[in-house]
């Protein structure tokens, strides 16, 4: 039996498994690999939730693995579509509670995905949950998901900030499953150009059993899924394959995804998550889309917000890019008063060691007094 | 007799396991060859069809299908995932 890492390295190898399958994309290995490198394949998996796309890769021979191998892939990947079904058993409470509440939404990221982009639902795991309502219902959504049960992980920043710019807050079930509730769909400058109101007017319904659930339409789950790799925190590799599986459908209109992108003023944010995820994955196909991001010279506006998410992806630094975009003077004082004083509850909550905690608070109340 | 599956809750095949959700909240798994009388109950079907079908496909006699199907069918009707028409 040959055992190989072929000419691959951790990183080409996640990228192979990321891949597999997908037009172009070379095979992941031409036997099994060594033990040390198969560890840390599987720690990547996990990591980056590609449990189903190693399974299928497995499966269609683009890697070869010992029987134990075999073994130990179909257990992870069991036990990631167990926490999906957990996870969709979730959805589907939260999406009743919600329909009481007369709350409209519309799910995104990884069910959306998994069910509208790939060809079996198995190959695409997720850990969470994460919906979308509009800024007016967000206040009643909040409300109506704790009434049936489901607890805020943390307090609001700020009532103003919550209610007026958050992106907006994580949830949790009793028994521990995440469920984020969106008010838009990225931190700072870029979440605050999204037209929310037509993207709420527009979706893709797909069904979680007798649940009827509505997904973004194609092109704005492209768009998100860009905009996910580029702005967001915690990225993992699944959400390249989620770009690559949605721009290489055939019936996606091309012109869509830049068109909401310019709408939104975020087609620098499209074109980088483009360009990242074929890096990423190595892609050597030629794509329209893929030719328009790299050709694109980005206005200076979002080149420069652009820059701050890279070089500082802290919540603050990503939160202060939304003040060019901010309609008038008066908003941007609000705006910044927000951030200033974050609420003590939220305080305490982020600084759980005493020691940082206390000067955290004491910091709150001296900018308060400095504010009077 | 015929019978199909209820879909309410979520499920994925994978790995050539079934999970699926109940209507309790718990979610059970089963092995081949679950998956595949899951994918043949997605229509209502005649039992003796069923096991006809999977006595070929995995070349087993007939009898001993038929105990192992009843038995499958039992307990997925048993927690909701499952109904059987006389």
């Amino acid at each position: 039996m040959t055992m190989v890492a072929a000419a691959l390295d951790g990183v080409a190898l996640r990228a192979a498994i990321t891949a597999c399958g997908l037009p172009g994309a070379e095979p992941v290995a031409d036997g099994p690999l060594d033990p040390g490198t198969w560890t840390a394949v599987m720690a990547a998996t996990h990591e980056h939730r590609l449990h189903g796309l190693l399974a299928h890769a497995i499966a269609e021979g683009l890697l070869p693995v010992t029987p134990e191998q075999a073994a130990e892939a179909a257990d992870r990947h069991r036990a990631a579509l167990s926490s999906c079904v957990h996870l969709e058993l979730m959805l589907q409470r939260a999406a009743r509670a919600l329909g009481r509440a007369g709350v409209d939404f519309r799910v995104l990221k990884g069910p959306a995905h998994a069910h509208l982009d790939y060809p079996d639902a198995a190959m695409r795991a997720f850990g969470d949950v994460d919906l979308l309502v509009r800024a007016g219902d967000y206040p009643a959504a909040l409300e109506a998901l704790q009434a049936d049960g489901f607890t805020r992980t943390l307090p609001p920043v700020h009532p103003t900030f919550d209610r007026e710019w958050t992106k907006g807050a994580t949830m949790e079930s009793e028994d521990g499953w995440e469920l984020d509730v969106h008010r838009t769909l990225a931190a700072g400058r870029f979440g605050l150009t999204i037209d929310l109101d037509e993207l709420l007017s527009t979706g893709q319904p797909f069904p979680v059993g007798d649940v009827e659930l509505t997904a973004l339409a194609p092109a704005a789950r492209l768009v998100h899924a860009c905009y996910h790799v580029t702005l967001g925190g915690n990225l993992r590799w699944v959400s390249y394959r989620d770009i690559a599986q949605l721009a290489l459908d055939p019936s996606l209109d091309l012109t869509e995804p830049v068109d909401l992108a310019r709408h939104w003023r975020g087609e620098a944010v499209l074109a980088a998550g483009l360009v990242r995820a074929w890096e990423a994955l190595g892609l050597t196909l030629d794509h329209p889309l893929l030719e328009w991001a790299r050709a694109l010279r980005p206005p200076a506006d979002q080149a420069a917000a652009l820059a701050t998410y890279r070089s500082d992806p802290s919540f603050r630094a990503q939160a202060l890019t939304a003040l060019s975009v901010l309609p008038s003077l008066r908003a941007k004082a609000r705006y910044l008063g927000s951030l200033a004083f974050p609420s003590d509850e939220h305080l305490r909550a982020r600084h759980r060691s005493r020691p940082r905690q206390v000067v955290a608070v004491i910091s709150a109340e001296l900018c308060r007094r400095w504010a009077r | 007799m015929k019978a199909h599956r209820v879909d309410r809750w979520p499920w994925r095949i994978g790995s050539g396991v079934l999970i699926a959700a109940t209507g309790s909240g718990q979610v059970i798994e089963a092995r081949q060859p679950a998956p595949v009388v899951w994918e043949l109950l997605e229509a209502p079907i005649d039992v003796d069809e069923l096991v006809s079908i999977l006595a070929e496909v995995f070349d087993t006699p007939v009898p001993t299908v038929r105990a192992d199907v009843m038995d499958f069918v039992d307990q997925l009707r048993a927690v909701g995932l499952v109904e059987v028409q006389p």
